[in-house]
């Protein structure tokens, strides 16, 4: 292998990677032009121009809806966004597999597609769990299945940011996420299935896709599923919903993957919550540099912000303490820079040495503490001085 | 004539313009008054004072160079202003590009007797967005109502496709043009042509080589046999002299890629040191030539090769070249690029003649695109409007058409049909009565043949069944290769408080497109302050660092127009949007004020000032010997190559070379800009390679200096400290990912404990007192700066080392605040 296409791997396990959230399937091309994956670039083309009429004039009916269609539609922003994904090969390739592979030549008149398009859910699953067991399935149905369950999993998820949902729903989508990730097990086991992917490639005929390019997604696959509900963890986390993300914790150690895999996947999904809080961190710094009067608050919004982030390190990562202890200290840093701008401001030493209280729990190294104890002790004296006078 | 598509396409070049026009399906070149198929792109002011346009006015850029102006292409979108010496008058790069069009509009009405009020024009594909911008003022300016912009090698890859429908291809255009070079990777599949990448050089092509000749070549055998004091490109005086020499270096050029050798012959050239007429005479050999052209041909296949590999396609993937633009006539050029190794290796095309192509290709493009002139033309009385929302020209026998029926008298369609009807199809199609929506809109499938242009009668019937009508009464379609949406070549994004990005557009995105994003105010804005503003800048480029990329204009709301105080953080929601001819529209809501901010970005670009060119020359230069040293310490092998590519491309010489002859060529002064932010980027990639293995390097180093002191001189609670924050360092030098930022914390921890050590020896502050001495420069009131050194020298003399510590400290309050080094160049007001 040339070191050319090793370097674009590379890249493309990490693209991979950058997609895997919860927003996966929303943000699929496909999903959102209501197509099945296999569309041929003409048909996609034609699909296109009819969505964006369709969305600067309301008035008129719009294309046949495909399956699991989005509610809301999709703006002409993310339909133009979904047009640009397709004319990537790659891009395309992922999100073709992230999508509804229809029986050969029928498009979204497959039956199962069709009953998708109603989101009426048994009817597919009574197609695919048949025509699963015929010898050319090749694994479509299971993929297609596993594609299902994932989709709706996650549908419900994406519904929990802005309502309540029921404890019934609530069992279904668990359900839905036991089935989904059973279905994608059995998708990697299934050598049939990666020869069909391996058909496809040839099929779409572009030099910018090879067999490795396939190879690849199957590597990245355990990975890519894992992140997705490691971010879960960590969105719950985030809000406070504990319990939640205990839950989803467990439920990747329930899938069957690698436990190493897991806390990859973990550590991954911890590592992006820490570059968060580095870029709080520094914007804090920022404001707080070109507006001194104002730190204290840039100090209070920075303790705010990154508590809930820190926790879901913690969650994340129960075992692994460096990357938390790094993140708090930096957090403690951050705050005690912006404070240190307030030493000539007698008015708020009160302010600021209570919000030095609240900074010194997050510091974690004798260097960040000693500092925090420095400051808090010459605003005290400040505070003193000012109370006397 | 009111055509229904726009049909015209213009190659509006650096050195050579033409015009052409699609006949069906044919195209024709239309021939200038003198029967060229292209017009020579310069502007001459008669004794008349009279403006001419095309060979004549090339001629006087020898003779008269103070009334004729050419290569004015190159400074579209600047403030650049030719003045003609004759009349005073003063023309901006677009009035004079202006005077260009006008006169292939002229040839057009003296062929055809039509006037050209629509027409796509090409530009180079690395043009920016400001010159994009004033290539559209000078369609405006020359009476061309519509016109659509199109890369040169987008239109140059149509021409040759539109022959290739059923291919399956890879392509790569190879334009080397007057002035500019582009390149472009083009997906030829299932009757679309689609733009896979391309990217240009707006400073390389064949003027490079003519300049390359003169000073290579030419200036030195002239100053050989003439007493000739300072005879350079850079010198007012020669400008004269330097032009002829240019002028006869491009026909010796020309005249060598057919012959062994050119003679150059100019007589009365300029007068020698001592007033003697020099009468110039020297034989231009083809070896030289190819010599010369080598490293230029090498850059473009650079720029190929690097097309290709952003878009992981390799030679092999490519079918054929297509080749562009006059100098890839000569026969060293195409063996050059055939040549597998220093070439591209790959068959090259060129039945169709590379300097009319573009035009051709343009005009192809043009056949496919509806002619919103005539779309906007509005009804009379009892008439209709149909607002139509359809490709012309298409690869799908069954197109969409959607659109919208407006009555001139604003009168109710409720209950409306329209029908389409194809009479003259082998079978009359009809597509069924459609039913308008409540607004007018419709949609419908329309049934066309192949092999010619079918023609749709638009019928409209009002809710009794009564036929009315409308404007257009009929639409064409043909089946046939069709454009992909052109896509933006630079990514666009606005430069933030930090100097960093925030991404709007990526390089590749398909246009038109929008997006919406929303950013926090930087710092506090009073309201009616007058000189206040929240300044957006919008850049254009592939760099991280803002000011790595070019400053495209601002959307700027002054503080006057805020209706109260913002504070720092405020939410600013910005949305901006690029048309297919990369015309750039930004509008900011301000939530706080629920106020929302309309503007056309101004774009313009800078020309830049040679003075600040030079110093930020020289801040590069010491932030490349910096680099060096740090690369000589650690060896590192990712910077190795980077470095490198600095010094093998020789970018530091470029920029001073281009630099020197600024003050003569505005053009010079462009490239030394564009090369020198290539530089900046490289020397930034050099310093980001090496941050981890100098911190590293530095860790180590702080490591034992720390130990060292901490034995000889901590106290007993010392060591434990040591141990601790040693741990904390270590534990962050072997983390599988390294922080930059942890390790030079933890970095920073340790010296701390080891200068705080040393603080309780007097050495440490006659050192400490020595690196402030160093830095006295940037601090702030000299004079007590002076009062301070004078003070502590005392405290020395008196072995007050009290003193030395007060003067210190206060000195350390003199140096520049954090808060000046945080703000961006282009003083950006968001974060």
């Amino acid at each position: 292998m040339s070191d050319e296409s090793t370097c674009s791997l590379d890249n493309l396990l990490e693209f991979l990677l950058e997609l895997a959230g919860p927003g996966l399937f929303r943000a699929n091309a496909f999903r959102v032009v209501g197509l099945s994956a296999h569309a041929a670039e003409k048909e996609i083309r034609k699909q296109v121009d009819k969505l964006q009429f369709m969305v600067r004039n309301p008035g008129n009916a719009g294309p046949t809806p495909g399956p699991l269609p989005l509610d809301p539609p999709p703006g002409d922003e993310t339909v133009g966004e979904a047009a640009q994904q397709l004319r990537d090969p790659e891009r395309r390739f992922i999100d073709e597999f992230f999508w509804f592979w229809p029986q050969p030549g029928l498009g979204n008149k497959d039956p199962a597609l069709a009953a998708l398009s109603n989101r009426d859910v048994e009817v597919a699953i009574e197609i695919w769990t048949g025509e699963a067991r015929r010898k050319d399935d090749h694994g479509r149905s299971a993929h297609n299945l596993a594609v299902m369950f994932h989709t709706l999993a996650l549908d419900i998820e994406c519904a929990k940011q802005t309502e309540t949902i029921s404890k019934k729903l609530g069992k279904v989508q668990y359900t839905y996420w036991h089935k989904g990730l059973a279905q994608w097990q059995a998708v990697l086991a299934d050598e049939e299935f990666w020869n069909q992917l391996n058909a496809r490639v040839l099929e779409l005929n572009d030099p910018r896709l090879t067999s490795v390019t396939a190879r690849q997604l199957r590597m990245a696959l355990p990975l890519i599923l894992l992140m997705i509900n490691a971010q879960i963890v960590a969105q719950c986390s985030a809000r406070g919903a504990g319990a939640e993300a205990k839950q989803y914790r467990r439920l990747m150690q329930e899938s069957g993957f690698a436990e190493d895999l897991v806390e990859e996947a973990c550590g991954r999904a911890a590592r992006q919550l820490r570059d968060l809080i580095s870029t709080i961190c520094k914007t804090a710094e920022q404001e707080a540099d070109r507006d001194p009067a104002t730190a204290d608050e840039g100090a209070a919004r920075l303790l705010q912000q990154s508590g809930p982030l820190l926790v879901a390190i913690d969650m994340l990562m129960p075992s692994g303490v460096a990357m938390g202890d790094e993140a708090r200290d930096e957090v403690a840093t951050a705050a005690t820079n912006c404070l240190l701008l307030l030493r000539d401001e007698l008015a708020k030493s009160e302010v600021a040495r209570k919000l030095l209280e609240q900074t010194r729990p997050y510091a974690v190294s004798l260097a960040v503490r000693e500092r925090i104890d420095f400051l808090r002790a010459e605003f005290l004296r400040s505070a003193y001085k000012v109370g006397k006078s | 004539m009111n055509r229904m598509t726009v049909d015209f396409g213009i190659d509006l070049g650096t050195t050579n313009s033409a015009i052409a026009l699609l006949k069906g399906t044919e195209v024709e070149i239309i021939k200038n008054n003198e029967g060229h198929e292209y017009t020579p792109s310069a502007v001459f002011v008669d004794k008349n004072n009279a403006l001419i346009v095309g060979s004549r006015a090339k001629e006087r850029l020898e003779s008269d160079p103070k009334n004729a102006f050419a290569e004015f292409k190159l400074q579209m979108g600047t403030d650049a202003e030719y003045v003609f010496a004759r009349n005073g008058r003063k023309m901006k790069p677009e009035d004079l590009s202006a005077e260009v069009l006008k006169s292939l509009k002229s040839d057009v009405r003296q062929h055809l007797g039509e006037e050209v009020s629509a027409a796509v024009i090409t530009v180079p594909a690395a043009f920016e967005l400001p010159q994009c911008d004033a290539t559209n003022k000078a369609a405006q300016l020359a009476g061309v109502d519509f016109s659509l912009l199109v890369t040169e090698p987008a239109a140059a890859a149509f021409a040759y496709g539109f022959q290739n429908e059923n291919r399956n291809a890879f392509w790569l255009v190879y334009d080397f043009g007057g002035g500019t070079f582009d390149a472009a990777v083009i997906k030829v599949r299932d009757g679309v042509i689609q733009v896979v990448n391309h990217e240009g050089d707006n400073h390389l092509g064949g003027k490079l080589i003519d300049w390359a000749i003169v000073e290579q070549l030419l200036i030195p055998a002239l100053t050989r046999e003439h007493p000739l004091t300072d005879f350079r490109r850079g010198n007012p005086k020669c400008q004269k002299a330097i032009a002829k020499l240019k002028q006869a270096a491009e026909q010796a050029k020309i005249a060598v890629s057919r012959l062994e050798s050119a003679e150059i012959s100019i007589d009365g050239l300029c007068q020698d040191d001592e007033g003697e007429t020099i009468d110039f005479e020297c034989d231009l050999k083809k070896s030289e030539v190819e010599r010369i052209a080598r490293p230029f041909i090498l850059r473009s296949v650079n720029i190929c090769r690097q097309v290709l590999a952003d878009r992981r396609l390799n030679i092999g993937n490519i079918e054929r070249v297509l080749l562009v633009g006059g100098p890839t006539l000569a026969p060293y050029f195409r063996e050059s690029l055939a040549d597998s190794k220093e070439g591209l290796g790959i068959p090259l095309e060129f039945s169709l003649d590379p300097l009319t192509v573009v035009a051709r290709g343009a005009a192809r493009f043009a056949g496919t695109q509806r002619n919103e002139s005539v779309a906007m033309q509005t009804a009379s009385a009892g008439q209709y409007v149909v607002e139509l929302d359809y490709k012309p020209v298409g690869n799908d026998a069954e197109p969409f058409v959607g659109g919208r029926v407006v009555a001139c008298d604003g009168e109710d369609v409720s209950g409306f049909t329209i029908e389409f009807v194809n009479a003259e199809a082998r079978t009359a199609w009809r597509s069924g009565k459609i039913s308008l929506s409540p607004n007018g809109s419709f949609s419908a499938s329309l049934w066309a043949e192949a092999g010619r242009t079918n023609t749709f009668q638009i019928e409209l019937q009002d809710a009794a069944g009564a036929v009315r009508e409308t404007v257009p009464g009929w639409i064409p379609y043909t089946i046939g290769m069709e454009p992909d949406d052109p896509m933006l070549i630079h990514s666009v994004g606005l430069a933030l408080a930090n100097n960093e990005v925030r991404l709007f557009f990526e390089k590749g995105t398909q246009l038109p497109a929008r997006k919406r994003f929303i950013q926090k105010l930087a710092y506090r804005v009073r309201k009616g302050e007058a000189g206040e503003a929240i300044r957006l800048p919008v850049v254009e480029g592939d760099h991280k660092k803002a000011d790595r990329n070019k400053l495209i204009g601002y959307l700027e709301i002054p503080a006057t127009e805020i209706k109260r105080d913002l504070p720092a953080g405020a939410e600013i929601e910005i949305t901006i949007e690029i048309d297919q001819s990369r015309l750039v529209r930004t509008e900011a809501y301000i939530t706080m004020v629920n106020t929302e901010f309309e503007k056309v970005l101004t774009m313009k670009k800078t020309i830049p000032d040679t003075a600040e060119l030079k110093e930020d020359v020289e801040r590069e230069k010491k932030r490349l010997e910096a680099a060096r040293e740090k690369l000589y310490v650690t060896g590192d092998q990712k910077a190795t190559p980077i470095l490198a590519r600095i010094e093998g491309e020789r970018i530091l010489e470029d920029v001073e070379s281009s630099l020197d002859a600024a003050a003569v060529d505005r053009d010079a002064a462009d490239k030394a800009q564009n090369r020198l932010l290539e530089l900046k980027a490289t020397v930034d990639e050099l310093e980001d390679a090496l941050e981890i293995p100098t911190l590293l390097a530095e860790a180590n180093q702080i490591i034992e200096w720390t130990e060292e002191v901490v034995n000889k001189w901590g106290k007993p609670n010392d060591q434990p400290k040591f141990r601790m924050l040693l741990a904390e360092l270590k534990t962050t030098m072997e983390a599988r990912v390294l922080n930059p930022f942890d390790l030079n914390r933890r970095i920073e921890n340790l010296d701390e404990l080891r200068v705080g050590i040393l603080r309780s020896k007097d050495e440490w502050w006659l050192d400490y007192l020595a690196r402030l001495e160093e830095r006295k420069e940037d601090m702030t009131n000299p004079a007590l700066v002076e009062q301070l050194f004078a003070q502590a020298r005392r405290s020395i003399n008196n072995n007050d080392i009290d003193g030395v510590k007060s003067a210190c400290h206060q000195l350390y309050q003199l140096l520049p605040v954090r808060q000046q080094q945080t703000v961006g160049r282009f003083r950006s007001s968001v974060t």
